[in-house]
């Protein structure tokens, strides 16, 4: 093939297939499993489909691993292969594999077909791959909508309920609108700029100083802080978040709490950090404010919420307020801030959302938070992972929530914006009231008579279950899996609170990348 | 409490080791005083009150010995020690000199009073005719009344839960309340040796290490004041105990007769110069109302309803906004992300 | 010796986990081993400090996080190496009294009862010890955590919203402190020096005094809440209601007087500007204290409350001494923090007896007239009951009286004024005895003698508060250096020293 595009003599871009390599390795995984989930046998399309994910996403990982140091450019410079790239990608592998296992023996991917759910999972996560690493306009838009297009879908998996669907079509009709600011966004900076590459765009508003104030490149740049902003879960543009994060089924809610906010994230890094860099004066003080709101809104939001996914939506609105301190310093502290808590935010919440799915599964109160009254008591192996998640998000101390807390505080008292530092520590303060709320239900709540009996498995060709829920309750080995990643998440939060200094060692790796001061 | 203020004016002119060395004779005969009257009372049962007593001399000799001992003490009558003490702090007062012999003066006046009033006490309750528990005593038994209440309320006692009970125990009868207080009685008597003026200096050498340093400790009085004093001491004291004869002896009635006519000093001064009711005025009753403002109206509005409803409020309502603009129509969030995409464009074209 | 301070901080977390882990019985044996080891140790150090020396003693120093600058620092000087010996003291007394009291009240879960009571000795030793800011903040706030779990899985009536309540009041506090930390370690090291939270490299660096005002009064905040002061004791009555009865001991004992140590840590090292800028508020927020806290002692009738109010009261007066910002009105504050501790903890002991002893009620009506049937309870109670009104003779009396002076050498007025609540000390303290020993038997009373078991927890703490009383240079002695150097007077009261400034107890010849 190579000799003929040389034969041919088009110039095609020098392909770098060891830096590539992560994204290939995604993108092949989600072919094989599509097509090997057509195949009839259910031991395939059960076992070995969502397997053969879980081990794509490892050599993913692995390979990501491998290309730890390497800086390039990738593909004519539309992508970037630096240690941000390959942190995130391992952020997200992490996040797939951990999706995986919870959906093992979940309803969704029995309703839209094991090989369609894992490999519009795997596509969503080599967009966000392709996201993080976009260094031209067009590849972030490029990665934007395959990063988000399989999640509309995957959010609706759960067909026989409704509010699954709701969810796919709101999250559908709110990101097209999200897209399309986005696009329109980057449109203007490329007619500002007259360039789409991040460099280039940098190189122009250094270039010119009256190009700062062009009121096309500041349009540009207000709509795609809308944009991205929506996808990150930013206030005002959050709205989407508690619908769609409650109706989804719930692996698919974790992925996105998790997944879709480092993305979101990788990519406000890049562009704000190395296209607009030189700007950083002005687009600092809007986006310090719509920090500062979102920290509020999501706050006050989850106060009175008694659903459990619900309320780890309007938190994890709140936690996109706090990470987005650490990108209006615009200095490498408050990168490497962000990419910590980042890391740290996915490791809290796979925990819980952990816990929810197994609760799920074991009581017929869906993702209430009564459905977790007297765990403390009955499951130590649920309830000690919850809480501590709990406590993480809170940021008390021992646990990485804090350090990473620390972190940003760090970063904004450092670029001049302490009283962002103080709008951080009065989220925290709120938060405390349904954190600890959630912490009290496991711990000082009697348990709800109807969530001890376990409730028989229904023949796969039965009756639909209608209800959000309990769709197979066989006890606890039969969800090994799950209680495996909440324990484990559990304890690498503890240990993360405790010895941090190998995430600093890569966070700071990936801030070098970048060359910020 | 008439002594403690000798004891606090000593210290306040600067004679610490006289204020130190009353201190020390007044526990001896004070606690025996103390001993002796509870003796007398335990003989009747419990009664306090002296106007039911009288005529205790024949049959409590011992108690009677060493109340006498103690009230001579009290009275600064030497050889006794409260003689020695009492008079060494009046003589350093009086050593000052300038408006310190008003003080002097008021000492002496306190100690012919103190002379008064303790010969009082003793000579109604040992001399005079005998009550009934006297003479009950004389035949060899203590008086019992037949249900035990309290002297003061006329409650009945519930000795099961800690009243002093049925039984009554007087010196004459007990050796351990003999030991006690015929201790107490040597020591009385003798203690004022410590404190000789220039013969011996005990105290004085016993708080020197505290007190070089003050320019007041090393003060010598003269002879001339030191004799006066001795001698003025010894008359007014003996003055006191024969004027207490003389009303309540030689002339039986007589104290009624004055008590009929100075009513009006009389109930003022039987009712403690009505201090206990002011101080309930002036703090007592002040403070339990700061308590109850304290309790009922501040702790409920200001600390819990303002301070913590009020943040809890705020939160609150903030909270039922945002979850209010949750409406769950897609074109309400559409609406709202399109006014913020505004917002936003309008602040980088208008501001930035 | 760099390895000790870390030995007896972790010991009881250790000892925690392990009876987290092993079988249920031997949960209690295992706490009380561990608490006893790390009374070994304290008394160890105790008995080892150097008083001559003002540096710290058994220093640790390993670096935690090179990259915000934290450093994992420990080490005992005379601020507190008391704090640290009643902690050790308090944790074991209590342990024990909990071996008693879970059969009872903790049957459900026992081991994880005595886990949180372990991590919270941890977290409170490693606030005590810590010399490094961040490390500070961390084991502050963790502090909170076991006594979250401790009160709303074993407390009384509406526990979960008393701990609730207890816990975000005192955060609210303590997350402005984790603000104004982190900002005091980054704006400290303008310029080219690193970062460092280290308590070592914040003496040598200075703040702006506009700058020290603000990050004092977050640390004010925090202190002030945890303590607590008038007016941020909102969560006190509900959260001293609700709390199990060894726990409040604990609570109340121990982690009032981390806040009172942090002011002298923290606030007047680093903040010496916005310190002396607030003195006048800090002095009239103790007077506030005092006075509010006494007045609401003598009228309350909830025994749990009268002890709570008191506990406001007695932290304002080591407010008072500390913010007189002299050596002695420091030393006297020292002293009493210890001084205080030692008596609250026997105190909440005896109320639980009373308690038992009124039919399960902790209403000061219902008591009364236990003394002819409980002698030897009534004379401890008469013992700790002297003590805490500062009877002269305790060493209470000592400290309280070292605070007063050193007030009436910077602000006379309001020493004058505080002065009255020695007074008022006396009132709600002999009132409380009275009515609940003396006078007729209260109607739900059956009075009992107190059992051989109560006493292996009361006689020790009894013993402990009488020797303190008759030798309190003891601890004056040990914590003299590092006041002075904390503590350099103002050039104007050393002209009119009349009393000797560095006032010592004398011994008697």
């Amino acid at each position: 093939m190579i000799d003929v595009v040389a034969a041919s003599k088009i110039a095609g871009p020098e392909i770098d297939w060891a830096g590539l390599s992560p994204l290939i390795a995604v993108f092949a995984g989600a072919l094989i499993v599509l097509m090997l989930g057509l195949m009839r046998s259910r031991a395939i399309r059960e076992i070995a489909v969502p397997s053969l994910s879980i081990a794509s996403l490892a050599v993913a990982g692995g390979l990501a691993v491998w290309q730890w140091g390497e800086r390039s450019d990738l593909l004519a410079g539309a992508l970037r292969l630096d240690e941000l790239t390959l942190l995130l990608t391992l952020l997200f592998c992490v996040a797939g594999i951990a999706t995986v296992l919870l959906s093992w023996r979940h309803v969704a991917p029995r309703e839209a077909a094991h090989g369609e759910y894992h490999a519009l999972l795997l596509t969503s996560i080599a967009g966000m791959i392709v996201l993080v690493a976009a260094q031209n306009l067009v590849s972030v838009f490029l990665g934007f909508e395959l990063l988000s297009i399989p999640l509309y879908v995957l959010c609706a998996t759960e067909m026989r309920r409704a509010s699954s669907l709701e969810s796919g079509l709101k999250y559908l009709v709110v990101g097209s609108v999200g897209s399309a600011t986005l696009l329109y966004g980057l449109a203007f900076l490329y007619g500002a700029t007259g360039a789409t590459d991040f460099a280039a765009i940098a190189g122009a508003l250094g270039a010119s100083a009256d190009l700062a104030s062009d009121p096309l490149l500041l349009t540009g740049i207000a709509l795609s802080i809308v944009g991205l902003g929506f996808k990150a879960s930013v206030a005002p543009f959050h709205q989407w978040t508690p619908d769609v994060y409650e109706g989804a089924p719930t692996p698919i809610t974790a992925f996105m709490a998790v997944a879709t906010k480092a993305a979101a994230f990788g990519i406000i890094l890049r562009l704000f950090d190395v296209a607009l860099i030189d700007v950083s004066l002005d687009w600092g003080p809007p986006l310090a404010a719509l920090a500062a709101l979102t920290i509020v809104v999501g706050n006050v939001g989850a106060l009175g919420q008694s659903s459990l996914k619900r309320l780890l939506a309007y938190s994890s609105v709140a936690q996109a307020g706090y990470m987005l301190a650490g990108v209006v310093v615009a200095s490498r502290l408050g990168l490497q801030a962000t990419l910590f808590y980042l890391v740290v935010y996915l490791v809290m919440n796979l925990a819980a959302f952990a816990v929810i799915v197994a609760r799920e599964r074991e009581t017929p109160l869906g993702d209430d938070i009564a459905s977790l009254n007297g765990l403390g008591a009955s499951r130590p192996l649920l309830a000690w992972p919850m809480t501590i998640a709990m406590l993480a998000l809170a940021g008390f101390p021992a646990t990485a929530g804090f350090i990473g807390k620390f972190y940003l505080i760090d970063a904004a008292v450092d670029g001049n914006y302490a009283w962002l530092g103080v709008f951080i520590v009065v989220g925290s303060m709120i938060s405390l009231a349904y954190y600890l709320k959630v912490i009290a239900a496991i711990w000082m709540r009697p348990a709800e008579e109807s969530s001890t009996s376990a409730v028989a498995l229904p023949p796969p060709s039965a009756e639909p279950v209608l209800s959000g829920g309990s769709d197979e309750a066989t006890g606890m080995s039969a969800q090994g899996e799950v209680v495996g990643v909440a324990v484990l998440f559990g304890a690498l939060t503890i240990v993360l609170g405790v010895v941090p200094s190998p995430l600093f060692n890569l966070v700071r790796d990936a801030g070098e990348a970048l060359g910020l001061l | 409490m008439s002594q403690i203020g000798y004891m606090i004016m000593a210290v306040s002119a600067g004679a610490y080791a006289a204020g130190l060395f009353h201190l020390m004779t007044h526990a001896f005969f004070k606690a025996l005083l103390f001993m002796a009257a509870g003796s007398i009372i335990a003989a009747m049962a419990g009664q306090q009150s002296l106007d039911k007593m009288g005529g205790f001399r024949r049959s409590m000799p011992f108690t009677y010995g060493c109340m006498v001992i103690g009230g001579l003490a009290l009275a600064g009558i030497p050889p006794f020690s409260g003689f020695f003490s009492k008079d060494e702090i009046l003589l350093l007062i009086g050593d000052r000199g300038g408006w310190y012999w008003g003080l002097y003066v008021a000492g002496y006046a306190g100690a012919f009073l103190t002379g008064v009033y303790t010969f009082r006490m003793i000579f109604r309750a040992f001399w005079g005719d005998p009550v009934p528990e006297a003479l009950e005593l004389e035949q060899g038994h203590i008086h019992h009344p037949e249900t035990h209440t309290n002297p003061a309320t006329g409650e009945v006692e519930d000795t099961d839960v800690g009243f002093p009970g049925p039984e009554h125990h007087i010196a004459e009868r007990e050796t351990s309340m003999k030991l006690a207080m015929g201790t107490l009685a040597l020591l009385a008597i003798v203690g004022g040796l410590l404190q000789i003026p220039k013969v011996t200096h005990v105290i004085d050498h016993f708080l020197e290490p505290s007190f070089h340093e003050s320019a007041l400790f090393e003060r010598e009085p003269s002879g001339g004041l030191i004799g006066f004093g001795l001698i003025l001491g010894t008359v007014v004291g003996l003055a006191g105990i024969a004027l207490a004869y003389f009303v309540w002896v030689k002339n039986p009635g007589m104290s009624e007769r004055i008590r009929e006519r100075s009513r009006g000093v009389h109930t003022f001064l039987v009712n403690k110069w009505y201090f206990d009711e002011l101080i309930d005025l002036l703090v007592v009753r002040p403070a339990q109302w700061l308590g109850s403002f304290a309790q009922q109206t501040f702790e409920r509005i200001f600390v819990n309803g303002l301070l913590v409803g009020g943040a809890t409020g705020v939160v609150r309502a903030g909270s039922s906004a945002v979850r209010a603009a949750q409406t769950g129509f897609l074109r309400y969030y559409a609406a709202l992300l399109v006014a913020g995409m505004i917002g936003v464009i309008f602040y980088f074209l208008l501001v930035v | 010796m760099t390895l000790h301070l870390s030995i007896m901080l972790w010991i009881p977390l250790a000892f925690g986990l392990a009876g987290l882990l092993l079988p249920a019985r031997l949960a209690p044996k295992l706490a009380l081993a561990g608490t006893l080891l790390v009374l070994g140790y304290a008394i160890t150090y105790v008995v080892g400090f150097q008083s001559s020396q003002g540096a710290l003693q058994y220093v640790t120093d390993e670096t935690w996080i090179a990259e915000l600058g934290i450093s994992y620092a420990l080490g005992l000087d005379g601020l507190n190496l008391f704090l640290v010996l009643l902690t050790a003291i308090l944790w074991f007394s209590c342990t024990l009294w909990a071996t008693f009291w879970t059969p009872e009240h903790a049957a459900d879960n026992p081991r994880l009862f005595y886990f949180h009571l372990a991590l919270a000795q941890t977290s409170v030793l490693g606030a005590l010890l810590a010399q490094d800011l961040a490390l500070f903040v961390v084991f502050f706030d963790l502090m909170l955590v076991p006594f979250f779990f401790l009160t709303g899985i074993w407390g009384g009536a509406r526990r979960v919203h008393a701990t609730m309540k207890l816990v975000i009041y005192t955060l609210v506090g303590s997350l402005l402190m984790l603000t104004a930390a982190v900002a005091t370690g980054v704006l400290a090291a303008e310029g080219t020096d690193p970062v460092s939270f280290a308590f070592a490299d914040l003496a040598q660096r200075s703040l702006s005094s506009s700058t020290q005002n603000w990050l004092f009064l977050a640390f004010a905040a925090a202190f002030l809440v945890k303590m607590p002061a008038f007016p941020f004791h909102g969560w006190m009555p509900d959260g001293y209601k609700a709390m199990p009865l060894p726990v409040l001991a604990l609570f109340s004992g121990v982690l009032s007087k981390v806040a009172a140590y942090g002011f002298l840590r923290i606030c007047l090292p680093f903040f010496p500007d916005a310190s002396a800028h607030f003195q006048t508020l800090m002095l009239l927020i103790a007077l506030a204290s005092i006075l509010y806290g006494s007045v609401m002692a003598f009228t309350t009738t909830q025994v749990r409350l009268i002890l709570g109010y008191s506990s406001i009261a007695q932290l304002g007066f080591i407010v008072l001494g500390i913010f007189a910002l002299n050596a002695q009105g420091a030393q006297g504050a020292i002293l009493q923090s210890f001084n205080h501790g030692l008596v609250v903890a026997p105190a909440f002991f005896i109320v639980a007896l009373l308690s038992a002893r009124a039919g399960g009620s902790e209403d000061l009506r219902d008591m009364g007239g236990i003394a002819t049937r409980a002698p030897v309870l009534t004379t401890l109670f008469l013992i700790v009951t002297f003590a805490t009104l500062a009877m002269p003779g305790s060493s209470n009396f000592v400290g309280e009286f070292l605070i007063l002076l050193g007030v009436f050498e910077t602000k006379m007025a309001i020493a004058i004024i505080a002065s009255s609540g020695v007074v008022l000390a006396a009132t709600y303290a002999l009132r409380l005895f009275i009515r609940s020993v003396h006078n007729r038997t209260g109607p739900r009373v059956e009075a009992r003698e107190m059992e051989r078991r109560d006493g292996l927890v009361l006689v020790p703490l009894v013993l402990a508060i009488l020797a303190i009383a008759l030798y309190p240079q003891f601890a004056l002695q040990r914590s003299e250096q590092t006041v002075t150097s904390l503590t350099t007077p103002p050039p104007a009261t050393q002209g009119e020293a009349a009393v000797a400034p560095e006032f010592q107890i004398e011994r008697a010849p």
